[in-house]
Order: structure tokens, then C-alpha cells, then sequence
């Protein structure tokens, strides 16, 4: 079925608000920044803290870059968990029975985790390095605002894809989000170089969310320029990707539709 | 009394296995320990791989204690257990009691797996030099941390925002306690606040067992952690005891 553009607005529209009321059911600016935020950058200055004791300055540049992407990401991937309140909540029914495509609807549901997780890492990025003398322009974080919204947006639809695998089994959805979160953070360049693991493990780590994104975004901040291919390569698998939890989406409705599995509670 | 008390055990047992979403931090810490031990490999410092036991073993055990203990409560307010529990002739505190304790002894697996995989990793550069002494301090530890749930549950009990509380103390208490870095690294100005967090002395010994000299001030690092225990017992036991009778005089056991 096509999906008019102006529909398509419309309900991710509805969605994303929805999205944000969750947010400030959770947290008040308070309690975000407070706690939440606050959390995220001691998380960084440790890092910075662990590279100023093992290694030298660029290392430690590497680690407080790679550990606020980090940060950014531990909200990113809260998609997977807040899909599967849904169907704690009981609106798990409503929504897959409601006119609009399900994906359409379960990508704006979520997208709170996305602005939480960008504005996070940025923040990280604007403050952490300053702190331990890394230099890092505000021109340089500036150009790799978009480079993280690639990024972050093509890890938040392999999230979606995780989501719509894990309604069946809500109960193991902190399990998945952050076992996957973890790995995939380990083989990208994240916290450690990707030229210390094996060739194949290099090879496979190219389709994986984060790699170009991740190496685009440091050489935007080390005042290199912006990478245009590195970029071209995460849009290119950030379609892959959204294509991929589409599908899924798509496929545990229609499962779910003729098993009766979608139920109203846990 | 000591009925409630493994009475509350075996259900804490009984729980963790019917919920396979409690595991998590067990389930990270050896791939903590691997990033951590890649980050010291590919800077060239095996010497220290160490780090990547004591750091990750330890964030995983206070993370377990402080998600299942949270979660505990959460669960027992959102099923109505709160309300039944205040009415029995056992005091609540000892249940809570019981329950930390073997969260707080499973908790401890986390060094297991983090040594194991730091061990893979890095080859057999990591030698335990002080093997007795990291028994001794890990029993200490675990008495710390079931210290630590007590004050951290009767909070918990008086207000709703469990998630922000369990989402926000693991990572200031890790940077302040010297959990992955020593606190010598922190500045000047941020050192003092690491002696009021019970953690400091634990990873300060337990890094210390990893070195070939003799653990300097090893009695008295012991004797600090149990010290803490108790403390933390203590005003645990005297805050849930607030805690409860305020909630039975407001009615608000049933806050969710």
C-alpha cells in the first residue's frame, strides 16, 4: 500500500509528539540533566580519565570522542525497550490496527530516543574534551551535527529492526538493546581502533551501523574537513537499514495478525 | 526472623531465574572487559590488563546490586506485594535483607567473568599475586554491597523515580570511587569526594592483588569496607524504619 507524503507527516507527526510526552513522563529537565546527563558525561570522563593513564594525547582524544558516541547511543537504543512497553502498556493492538502503516508509526514513537541521544553526545563533545585540554572547535562540532544524525538515525533503525524482532519476546528486551549496543560499539572504531581487530572482522564491520559514520564524525572534529564519502557510505546504509526494519515491522504484524499473538499485555 | 530471612533468599533466587532481563549487567561485563583489554592492548599496555578485571568486574556487581535491588521494589509496589509485606509480623527490612544478600553474592560473579575474558584476551600477562587477600576482599565487598541496598531501597521506597536513580549513580560512582582509574588521575579538587564513596577502598585492594609487592595497608582497607558495611546497614535499617511507618501513616505503599 502507498502512503500519501502529507499522511506520512501526519503520522510520524502524531507519533513523535506522542514520543515526547513519554520523554517528560520520565524525565523533567531536572532529573535530565541532573541525572541522566550528568551520568552520560562522567561516563566520558572516565574514558578520558583511562586515556590519560594508558596512552597518550591522541588516544585520549580517540577514547572522549568514541565514549560520548557511546553515550548518545545508550539512549538511541532505548527504542528497542520503549516498542516493547507498548505491548506492556496494552496500545500494542491499537496500533497495528490503526490505518497508518505500523512502521510508520513505531519509527515516530521512538524518535524522542534519537533527539535524547544526539543532544547528549553533543553536549558531551562541547563540554568533556575542554575539560582534559582537547582542542575542538565549536566550527568542528558544528560540521559533524550532521555526520551524528546519520549516524545515530542509521543505529536507530537497526534498533527498529531489534524492536520488531523482540515484541515476540518482550521479556529480553534490555538483553537485546544493550548486548547489541555493545558489540556493535566494540567493532566499529568506536573506543578501539578498528585496524586492532582481524581483517574479516574489518570487512564485516563496513555494513555495520556505525563504522563510516563514526570515522566521518572524527574527522570532521580533528578539523580535517568533512568526509564526503564516509558520509555517502552511512546515508547509503541508513536506507539499507530503514528498509530492513520496515520489512520487519511488516512482517510481525502479518505474523502476528494470523497466529492472534498480538496480545494486550505481557 | 531468620525464617524471612531465606524465606526472601530462595524468592530472590527463584525470581532472578524467571527473568532473564535481570542478568544484564552479568551478561556485559565480559564484553566491558574485552573493550577495556582491546583499549590496553592497542595502547600497548598489557602490563596493566588488570584494569580490565577489577574495573568491569566491579561496575558489573554494583550495577546488578543497584538494578535488582530498585527492581525488587518496583516489582513488589506495581504487584501489591508492599501492602502484605507491612502487615506481616517479620519487619520488612529483613526481607530486603535477605534478598540483597543473594543479589549482592551473585553480583560477585562478575569478577569470574571478566577475569576470564581478560585472561583470553590478553594472554597470561594478568597474574593474581595476592589470591587470599582477593577472597578477603571481595567477601568484604560483598557485605558493602549488601550494605548499600539498604539505604538505596528505603529511598527508593518514598519516592516514583526509580529508573532516574538506577540510571544515574552507577557512572559519578565509578568516576569517584576510582572503579576503572585510580583516583590519583582525578583532579585535585574532586579527590575528597572519593573518600565518602564505599567503592574507593575495594578497587584501590583489589588492584592491588594484581601487583607483586606486598598489599600496603591491607588491614586497614578491609577494616574501612567493613566499616562502611555496617554504616550503610545501619542507616538503612534506621531509614526503612522512617520509611515505613511514614508510608503506613500516608497510605502510600501503593504509589504506582
Amino acid at each position: 500500500m502507498r502512503y500519501s507524503l502529507s499522511a506520512t507527516v501526519r503520522v510520524v507527526g502524531w507519533s513523535s509528539l506522542n514520543a515526547l510526552m513519554d520523554l517528560r513522563a520520565v524525565y523533567s529537565w531536572r532529573t535530565w540533566t541532573l541525572g541522566w546527563l550528568a551520568r552520560c558525561l562522567t561516563q566520558v570522563a572516565a574514558f578520558g580519565l583511562l586515556g590519560a593513564m594508558v596512552a597518550d594525547g591522541a588516544t585520549q582524544a580517540y577514547l572522549v570522542v568514541g565514549t560520548a558516541i557511546v553515550a548518545g547511543l545508550a539512549s538511541v537504543s532505548l527504542v528497542v525497550q520503549s516498542t516493547a512497553w507498548e505491548r506492556q502498556a496494552g496500545t500494542l493492538p491499537f496500533l497495528v490496527v490503526s490505518g497508518a502503516p505500523p512502521f510508520l508509526v513505531f519509527a515516530g514513537r521512538g524518535l524522542q530516543w534519537l533527539v535524547d541521544g544526539t543532544v547528549v553526545c553533543l553536549l558531551a563533545l562541547m563540554t568533556i574534551p575542554a575539560l582534559f585540554g582537547l582542542g575542538t572547535t565549536v566550527a568542528a562540532i558544528a560540521q559533524a551535527v550532521p555526520l551524528i544524525l546519520v549516524t545515530y538515525a542509521t543505529m536507530y533503525a537497526f534498533s527498529l529492526i531489534l524492536a520488531a524482532a523482540i515484541l515476540g519476546i518482550p521479556g529480553a528486551r534490555n538483553l537485546a538493546s544493550n548486548v547489541s549496543t555493545a558489540f556493535i560499539a566494540l567493532f566499529c572504531g568506536v573506543q578501539v581502533t578498528l585496524t586492532f581487530w582481524p581483517a574479516w572482522l574489518q570487512q564485516i564491520a563496513q555494513l555495520l551501523p556505525l563504522t563510516h559514520g563514526v570515522s566521518a564524525i572524527r574527522t570532521s572534529l580533528s578539523g580535517r574537513g568533512f568526509d564526503w564519502v564516509q558520509f555517502l557510505a552511512q546515508c547509503a546504509l541508513l536506507g539499507f537499514y530503514f528498509s530492513l526494519a520496515s520489512a520487519a515491522f511488516t512482517l510481525f504484524v502479518r505474523r502476528g495478525r494470523r497466529r492472534g499473538s498480538i496480545e494486550f499485555g505481557e | 526472623m531468620r525464617r524471612a530471612f531465606a524465606a526472601a533468599a530462595r524468592l530472590q533466587f527463584l525470581e532472578l531465574r524467571s527473568r532473564p532481563d535481570s542478568w544484564l549487567p552479568l551478561v556485559t561485563a565480559p564484553i566491558a572487559s574485552l573493550t577495556v583489554s582491546a583499549i590496553l592492548l592497542a595502547a600497548e599496555r598489557p602490563d596493566i590488563a588488570h584494569i580490565a578485571i577489577v574495573g568491569p568486574g566491579l561496575m558489573a556487581a554494583l550495577q546488578f546490586t543497584l538494578f535488582e535491588g530498585a527492581e525488587v521494589l518496583s516489582q513488589d509496589r506495581v504487584r501489591g506485594v508492599l501492602e502484605p509485606l507491612a502487615a506481616t509480623p517479620s519487619a520488612p527490612v529483613t526481607v530486603v535483607a535477605g534478598r540483597a544478600s543473594v543479589i549482592a553474592l551473585l553480583s560477585l560473579l562478575a569478577f569470574a567473568e571478566s577475569a576470564a575474558v581478560t585472561i583470553l584476551v590478553t594472554g597470561l600477562n594478568t597474574e593474581l599475586h595476592h589470591p587470599v587477600m582477593m577472597v578477603v576482599v571481595l567477601a568484604a565487598t560483598f557485605t558493602a554491597l549488601v550494605g548499600f541496598t539498604m539505604p538505596l531501597t528505603a529511598v527508593l521506597m518514598m519516592r516514583r523515580g526509580v529508573r532516574v536513580i538506577q540510571n544515574t549513580l552507577p557512572w559519578p560512582l565509578f568516576l569517584l570511587g576510582g572503579i576503572l582509574v585510580p583516583t590519583t588521575f582525578l583532579p585535585d579538587w574532586l579527590q575528597p569526594l572519593s573518600g565518602a564513596i564505599f567503592l574507593t577502598p575495594v578497587a584501590s585492594l583489589l588492584r592491588a592483588t594484581f601487583e607483586p609487592a606486598p598489599v600496603e595497608g591491607a588491614v586497614g582497607g578491609i577494616l574501612l569496607i567493613l566499616a562502611w558495611a555496617v554504616l550503610l546497614a545501619l542507616v538503612g535499617l534506621r531509614m526503612h524504619r522512617r520509611a515505613m511507618a511514614q508510608l503506613r501513616t500516608d497510605g502510600g505503599l501503593a504509589l504506582e
